[in-house]
């Protein structure tokens, strides 16, 4: 009877119910709270991507605007005419020394270590030393370059100008940030227009 | 116990808020790089008409913006709000349509092949819409240091009247507008453009 006493009494503590409650409560909340924790990790990287694209847009926009503004645009001797659309803006420099904006090849050495990455490329000599004027992980997926008039508007052919419109340059970049995980890649793109201020006639 | 709970959740709540508000203020600053710049593109299409005119040389320096008509005796246009006609293939050289007379009806596209922004009607609309309006900038013929923009009006006022009646240049205005996240944001920026080098 004793013995029987002693098994009925309840001794402090939880119940193993209790402790599968309390673990399965914790555990969830150790999941969302490290999944919410990834997620603003990943927010903070791509807002960090999305800053570095638009500082190589703003930079890369403006830095040919200026260029193409008060440098006169290199073109082919005629019958020589411009292609429709390309990637490459030719300007005529001092010296006879042409500042060339080209796209890179993929992978190119000078854009950095990151395989497949294109970056634009810049030279003050024709071509001879060149250098990248985007960061390293942008990617520039699109670098169109549109000059019109395709002939020069100042020079004489006979006694006539062979066209009459001022050059006029428009530049459509698309640009992509290359990171690891795509939730965190950030694109843009822009495009501008520039009309060239050097008056010759 | 509550107390404690509170501060640590207001903590979080502030954090979790400048984090989102970050974001929504990257997007809005990557929106706004491509509208500036869509708004300096249809300045300097004006800009650029007005330079081909000079060298035209038969014509207006406003031509096709703020006077049309025959070259020899051009009329002011009725219309001033326009925008820039342009696809950068079949329609190389810009040009201006009056037809839209608010932003509404200048919806900026996508052009298929090369994928320039324009004006100009085609399959993939985006969100922006650039307007440009033009106003002349007038001086008193008697008196070159005065000079006013004639808001609102294509032309400067006629001949005899006191003032600022000599069209010397004209201002453009450009308005793009565009939708982010159902809020609607707008930029403005003008140039002026004088009948001188």
């Amino acid at each position: 009877m004793t013995g029987d006493k002693k098994s009925k009494t309840r001794l402090p503590g939880f119940s193993i119910i209790e402790m599968l409650v309390v673990v399965a409560v914790f555990s969830f909340s150790i999941l969302i709270l490290s999944q919410t924790y990834l997620s603003f990790i990943r927010l903070s990287h791509r807002t960090a991507n999305s800053a570095v694209v638009q500082q190589d847009m703003r930079f890369v926009l403006e830095y040919i605007t200026r260029m193409a503004r008060h440098t006169a645009i290199a073109y082919p001797v005629p019958p020589g005419s411009l292609e429709a659309a390309t990637s490459t803006l030719t300007l005529s420099g001092k010296d006879q020394l042409d500042w060339i904006i080209k796209l890179s090849e993929a992978g190119d050495a000078l854009c950095g270590d990151s395989s497949g990455v294109k970056c634009l490329l810049v030279s003050g000599d024709a071509g001879v030393n060149w250098a990248p004027i985007t960061s390293k992980k942008v990617n520039v997926e699109k670098f169109q370059i549109l000059v019109r008039p395709s002939q020069t508007p100042f020079m004489l052919q006979g006694n006539a100008y062979l066209n009459n419109q001022q050059p006029y340059v428009t530049l459509l970049i698309k640009m992509t940030y290359m990171a690891p995980n795509d939730r965190e890649t950030v694109s843009l793109e822009a495009q501008t227009s520039i009309s060239s201020r050097v008056y010759v006639r | 116990m509550l107390i404690v709970l509170f501060i640590i959740a207001l903590g979080l709540f502030a954090v979790v808020s400048l984090i989102f508000s970050n974001v929504a203020l990257q997007e809005q600053d990557a929106d706004q790089i491509v509208a500036t710049n869509l708004a300096r593109e249809a300045l300097e299409m004006v800009q650029n008409m007005r330079d081909t005119n000079w060298l035209l040389g038969d014509r207006p320096f406003d031509y096709g913006m703020l006077v049309e008509g025959a070259v020899s005796a051009p009329t002011p246009v009725v219309d001033c709000t326009v925008v820039p006609v342009w696809d950068g293939g079949a329609i190389p050289a810009p040009f201006f349509d009056a037809t839209p007379n608010d932003l509404s009806q200048a919806r900026v596209y996508k052009q298929g092949v090369e994928g320039y922004f324009t004006n100009t009607v085609t399959a993939t609309s985006t969100e922006y819409q650039r307007l440009l309006t033009l106003a002349p900038i007038c001086e008193d013929p008697n008196n070159s240091a005065n000079k006013a923009v004639a808001e609102g009006a294509c032309a400067c006022p006629p001949a005899g009247f006191p003032t600022y009646t000599k069209r010397i240049g004209l201002r453009a205005k450009a308005d793009v507008r565009w939708l982010r996240k159902n809020r609607q944001r707008n930029l403005t920026i003008y140039g002026d453009f004088y009948d001188w080098r």
